[in-house]
């Protein structure tokens, strides 16, 4: 077990603590052969199978997610998941025509859709965390319709007027509302991290950002000069085509790593913010993921999947799964082994189902 | 006998209890250190996935947990009733390579015909009025931003419309407008309105403005404009069909190939409403070079080089949504 146990394990401890390190024994290869026989049984289903599919990679995660040594547990049913997403397909497709056809249709489908959105993100947080037990304990969510509605619709409303300027803030209320309403058998998760170091997170995403903007300007001033001084040339125009193509492709090389260098350090910076900000009961979490490792990770991950026409994505979520969950620690009150369950309602997984089709994150 | 360790949970509390897993005979299990006993068939036993750890699921709430996985198949397999191997599928190479077979063929037959196939079996089979809709919500976006009114003379205007007038049918329009972003250019709406901007109509004579009618009226005719539509909804669908969930991939890698598919169906439209244009021109006696010479003076106003040596054709076809211009002549001058 000591190898499971994290960088505090030197660390004097008065109190019955113990640090866990999150182990991940999933394997590239492993889940590739899943992912595959998956995508093959629902085209020969035609789509039925998905629902089985789900289930599979959801417990193929789960069981190789382990803290000291116990996995994770996953409970969906089949059955359960394909009514779900049988009948969300179906309000999918009436949405998707409704909302491109006449005014007097659209805008109030679009409106239902709207009223509908807190009950979606409600149920499937639910049916996500009542699927899913440690230590044969069952997570359970509990939020009402109201509250849902606070946070997926008025603070993202009110993110309009403000210009995006609250975005941080928006999403700081996510994830105190979605750690407070989450439980773990009896005990309770809290967040209480400060909405100034969310701030912070997005400030210096923001000089990052205004850095590699201006290192792209300056690339595109060389260009302009050289491509002046080039039309003073006889025959200017294969010198002004490669000049206009490699400055095309240079722009795109850089757009996407500067996307890339953002999207890794605010995933980095958030899940450190929220895991080192969190308690379960008297048990508490550490985080130390790396901006520039999950920057290399995703970057080489890209490159995988384009170059093998998307036959590496199973490798690639192995991957960055590995590095994102090794990177989090739990530091146990008494080791984990006191918590009391909690019997959880049954819930059905349109919610959950509809949130999948419908695109909506609601992960961290 | 099988007989698995590994950790017993009761389903009431957190605790761990380090425990034994006997099968006694074949029906009954016996779990050593807590001291129940179980009827094997009431266990529930979820099938292997990986080798990751396994959980033994018991009546009354509790549950057992092990890493061994090979004793707790053991357990399933002497459990009665019917069982689905599917670990079996996804741990031999010929149901892996099958797999993959059937997988690239289905990708690649669904991208080349049944996306095209079924985009336009939905197109054909909505109802005219869905186009007209499409068509008036589609003008009334563009209009303002796109047109302003004609700066041709009223004469010069009048003159276009009577030459087109005998081609039409009742729900064609045609319209005629100023346009600073599209230069000389003419564009076919879903609900049968054609627009062409002053500068092509200054651009070309009275033959090759009736061969870019021929070619606008085949986008209309093969309801190029809502197949569109149909078809984003489409690519959408199977990109989530293969990759299940999209967790592990960054939007930007999600939206190239689908940008890139959009585009060459886009180029194959343009190759339909072209010989949709040459199939005018015939049936109405004109002369049949009329199109290959309307397009050479809309790339030599556009700056658009025609030569096949000087172009790169490869790369930029993937990234046009108009097939590469000397193939496109090319295949106007092959048609007798």
């Amino acid at each position: 077990m000591s190898e499971h146990q994290g960088a505090f394990a030197s660390t004097p401890s008065p109190a019955k603590k113990a640090y866990y390190r999150v182990n991940f024994t999933g394997q590239g290869g492993e889940y590739f052969k899943i992912w595959i026989v998956n995508i093959a049984l629902t085209i020969v289903t035609l789509g039925i199978y998905s629902a089985w599919a789900k289930v599979r990679t959801r417990q193929y995660f789960y069981n190789n997610t382990l803290i000291n040594n116990t996995s994770f547990q996953y409970h969906g049913e089949p059955l359960a998941i394909l009514k779900g997403r049988i009948i969300a397909v179906i309000l999918f497709v009436l949405y998707s025509f409704a909302v491109h056809s006449l005014p007097i249709i659209a805008v109030p489908t679009f409106l239902i859709f709207l009223a509908a959105l807190p009950w979606i993100v409600m149920r499937a947080l639910a049916f996500n965390a009542r699927m899913t037990s440690f230590k044969g304990v069952r997570f359970n969510f509990n939020a009402n319709y109201t509250q849902t509605l606070q946070i997926v619709l008025l603070w993202p409303i009110l993110l309009v007027f403000t210009l995006g300027l609250i975005f941080p803030l928006v999403k700081h209320k996510y994830y105190e509302f979605v750690a407070k309403h989450m439980k773990f058998g009896t005990s309770e998760f809290a967040y209480q991290g400060k909405i100034s170091e969310m701030f912070i997170i997005y400030l210096i995403a923001m000089a990052i950002s205004a850095g590699i903007t201006t290192v792209m300007v300056l690339i595109g001033v060389v260009f302009a000069g050289v491509a002046g001084l080039a039309s003073g040339l006889e025959d200017a125009s294969g010198v002004m085509l490669w000049l206009a193509s490699s400055g095309i492709t240079l722009f795109i090389v850089f757009y996407i790593a500067l996307n890339l260098v953002i999207w890794a350090f605010i995933q980095a910076k958030t899940v450190n913010l929220i895991f080192n900000n969190l308690t379960l009961g008297d048990n508490r979490f550490y985080a130390d993921l790396n901006f520039s490792q999950v920057a290399i990770i995703q970057f080489t991950n890209t490159l995988a999947i384009i170059f093998s026409l998307g036959l590496a994505y199973p490798w690639a979520a192995i991957r960055m799964t590995r590095y994102r969950t090794t990177c989090i620690q739990v530091i146990a009150a008494d080791d984990l082994d006191n918590i009391t369950a909690e019997q959880v309602a049954k819930l059905g997984a349109v919610g959950d189902e509809a949130a999948e089709v419908f695109d909506l994150d609601l992960a961290f | 006998m099988i007989s698995i360790s590994g950790h017993y949970y009761s389903g009431k509390t957190s605790k761990a209890t380090p425990c034994c897993l006997h099968l006694q005979g074949d029906k009954q299990v016996q779990l050593v250190e807590v001291g129940g006993y179980f009827a094997l068939a009431q266990l529930r036993i979820p099938a292997r996935v990986g080798n990751g750890n396994r959980w033994v699921y018991f009546p009354d709430g509790s549950s057992f947990e092990s890493a061994d996985t090979d004793a707790i198949d053991q357990l399933k397999q002497a459990q009665p009733g019917f069982k689905l191997h599917l670990h079996t599928f996804e741990s031999h190479y010929r149901y892996i390579v099958a797999s993959l077979i059937i997988t690239v063929a289905f990708v690649v037959a669904f991208a080349k015909w049944g996306i095209p196939a079924t985009t336009a079996l939905i197109a054909h089979s909505l109802p005219e009025q869905t186009n007209t809709l499409i068509g008036n919500q589609s003008l009334a976006l563009v209009e303002n931003s796109l047109f302003s009114p004609s700066q041709l003379s009223q004469q010069r205007q009048e003159q276009v419309l009577a030459l087109f007038q005998p081609f039409l049918a009742p729900h064609h329009q045609v319209l005629i407008r100023h346009s600073e972003a599209l230069g000389a250019n003419a564009i076919a709406l879903p609900n049968g309105t054609l627009v062409f901007t002053d500068a092509i109509i200054e651009l070309t004579n009275d033959q090759e403005l009736l061969a870019i009618l021929g070619h606008e009226l085949g986008h209309v005719e093969h309801k190029h404009g809502l197949q569109q539509m149909v078809r984003s909804s489409l690519i959408l669908f199977l990109y989530m069909m293969v990759t299940g969930d999209a967790a592990g991939a960054s939007s930007s890698v999600t939206a190239l190939p689908a940008f890139l598919l959009e585009q060459s169906y886009s180029r194959e439209f343009e190759r339909e409403a072209d010989d949709h244009a040459i199939q005018f021109l015939h049936q109405h006696q004109l002369p049949a070079n009329a199109l290959a010479s309307a397009l050479n003076k809309l790339y030599h106003a556009n700056n658009i080089a025609v030569d096949p040596e000087t172009q790169s054709t490869n790369v930029q076809d993937y990234l046009s949504s108009h097939p590469a211009p000397p193939e496109r002549l090319q295949r106007l001058s092959q048609t007798p």
